[in-house]
């Protein structure tokens, strides 16, 4: 109820920032598409979608949430343009707004997302947030979002380097993926007024789902298979490149350093990494990171947060 | 976060099949040889539990995995 209440409001503020662009033009339009198709995946996806989590951070400090709706909008704008410019700079979905448009409209679209995720910040002015805030807050999301494009630089920079380190790698995920769950804990406790320490907690918290949230999606994309396919290199496959011998770790190296045609399916490639516990290990990296999130959760609440609105993203009661 | 013993831990469990024995039977006996830090060992036993040694064919994957999923 909760939830669903909160993502209308935040549905509402969406609409109300893109009034700035003409409805009749085609990039309203474009953008509505970007936005719609990564508000699908939201509902889609799960029950407890990532861009409402400065709205449950800000109520466990304060008991309301409504003045951390610009800035969940904004988060959520800036969210769009990076998948985006990610789909962009990978090539590799079908169903992207590049695919669709191509590059140059997509890459309009999302430049102007950016801006309408500055525009979106400054409305908190109208839920009575200070302006030293606001300005603070502008900040704060710039720091997160230049370590997301480090991230991202690294990722891309690596296709050069071969295979990451388990460490090279997880130093990427830091950067380009638990940032969006750091920041947006982050952003939700200085709207919400918390004092410094408390921010620094939930601050923690947000990296560690974050990482968890990306280890997730991981291991979904061997489950599913959609990883294998295009021969990505992920925390699962890295474990299995780093510990098997033999034929496992020939075939391997075949897939996924010299990119030669693989003898096996996609399927058969997806039992090797259970049967060689690669699954087991990713999942116990993820189960780490959440257990990391839980004890900081309790942190909070000694600091008087009050958690209830976050315990449903790690399923605990 | 360490990682180190974590992978060696995995890596017995499903390369010397009395380990993987033990671990089943007794994951708190097994995982003290190990030195893990609490989040991992917390993280080794709920997973034990819920779900023990994941296959491709595990039912219960999805009920571990899916609440995680939330990116988007």
């Amino acid at each position: 109820m909760w939830q669903s209440k909160q993502f209308t409001s935040l549905k509402e503020e969406i609409e109300a920032v893109l009034t700035c662009i003409n409805n009749t033009d085609s990039l309203y339009r474009i953008i509505g598409d970007g936005i719609e198709r990564a508000g699908l995946k939201c509902l889609r996806s799960s029950n407890q979608p990532w861009c409402l989590l400065p709205l449950a951070i800000c109520e466990g400090i304060c008991g309301r949430c409504d003045q951390a709706i610009p800035v969940a909008a904004a988060l959520y704008f800036y969210r769009v343009a990076a998948d985006i410019f990610d789909d962009i700079e990978d090539q590799d979905s079908s169903d992207s707004l590049s695919a669709i448009y191509g590059d140059p409209i997509a890459i309009n679209a999302a430049t102007t997302l950016l801006i309408l995720a500055q525009k979106a910040i400054n409305r908190s002015v109208d839920k009575g947030i200070p302006a030293e805030t606001i300005l603070h807050l502008t900040e704060v999301v710039n720091g997160y979002y230049i370590n997301a494009c480090r991230g991202q630089h690294l990722d891309l920079a690596s296709y050069e380097k071969g295979v990451l380190s388990e460490e090279e790698y997880m130093d990427i995920t830091g950067k380009k993926s638990a940032t969006t769950a750091q920041c947006a804990c982050h952003a939700g406790a200085l709207i919400g007024n918390a004092k410094s320490r408390l921010v620094e907690v939930l601050t923690l918290f947000g990296y560690n789902l974050g990482m968890g949230f990306q280890i997730a999606d991981d291991i979904d994309g061997v489950v599913h298979g959609s990883d294998i396919k295009t021969h990505k290199i992920t925390l699962p496959v890295i474990y299995a490149l780093t510990t098997t011998e033999g034929n496992d770790k020939k075939v391997l190296n075949q897939a996924y350093i010299e990119h030669e045609e693989s003898p096996l399916k996609t399927s058969q490639i997806k039992d090797m990494l259970f049967r060689t516990g690669a699954i087991q290990y990713t999942i116990l990296r993820m189960e780490s990171y959440r257990q990391c999130a839980i004890d900081i959760l309790r942190k909070a609440e000694q600091e008087g947060f009050n958690s209830q609105r976050l315990k449903p993203f790690l399923e605990i009661r | 976060m360490a990682t180190g013993a974590l992978q060696e831990l995995v890596k017995k469990v499903f390369r010397d099949e009395k380990t993987k024995a033990e671990f089943i039977s007794n994951p708190n006996e097994v995982i003290s040889r190990f030195s893990l830090t609490e989040e991992e060992k917390k993280a080794v036993l709920t997973t034990h539990a819920k779900l023990g040694l994941v296959t491709s064919g595990s039912q219960q994957l999805d009920t571990v995995v899916g609440p995680m999923m939330i990116w988007h």
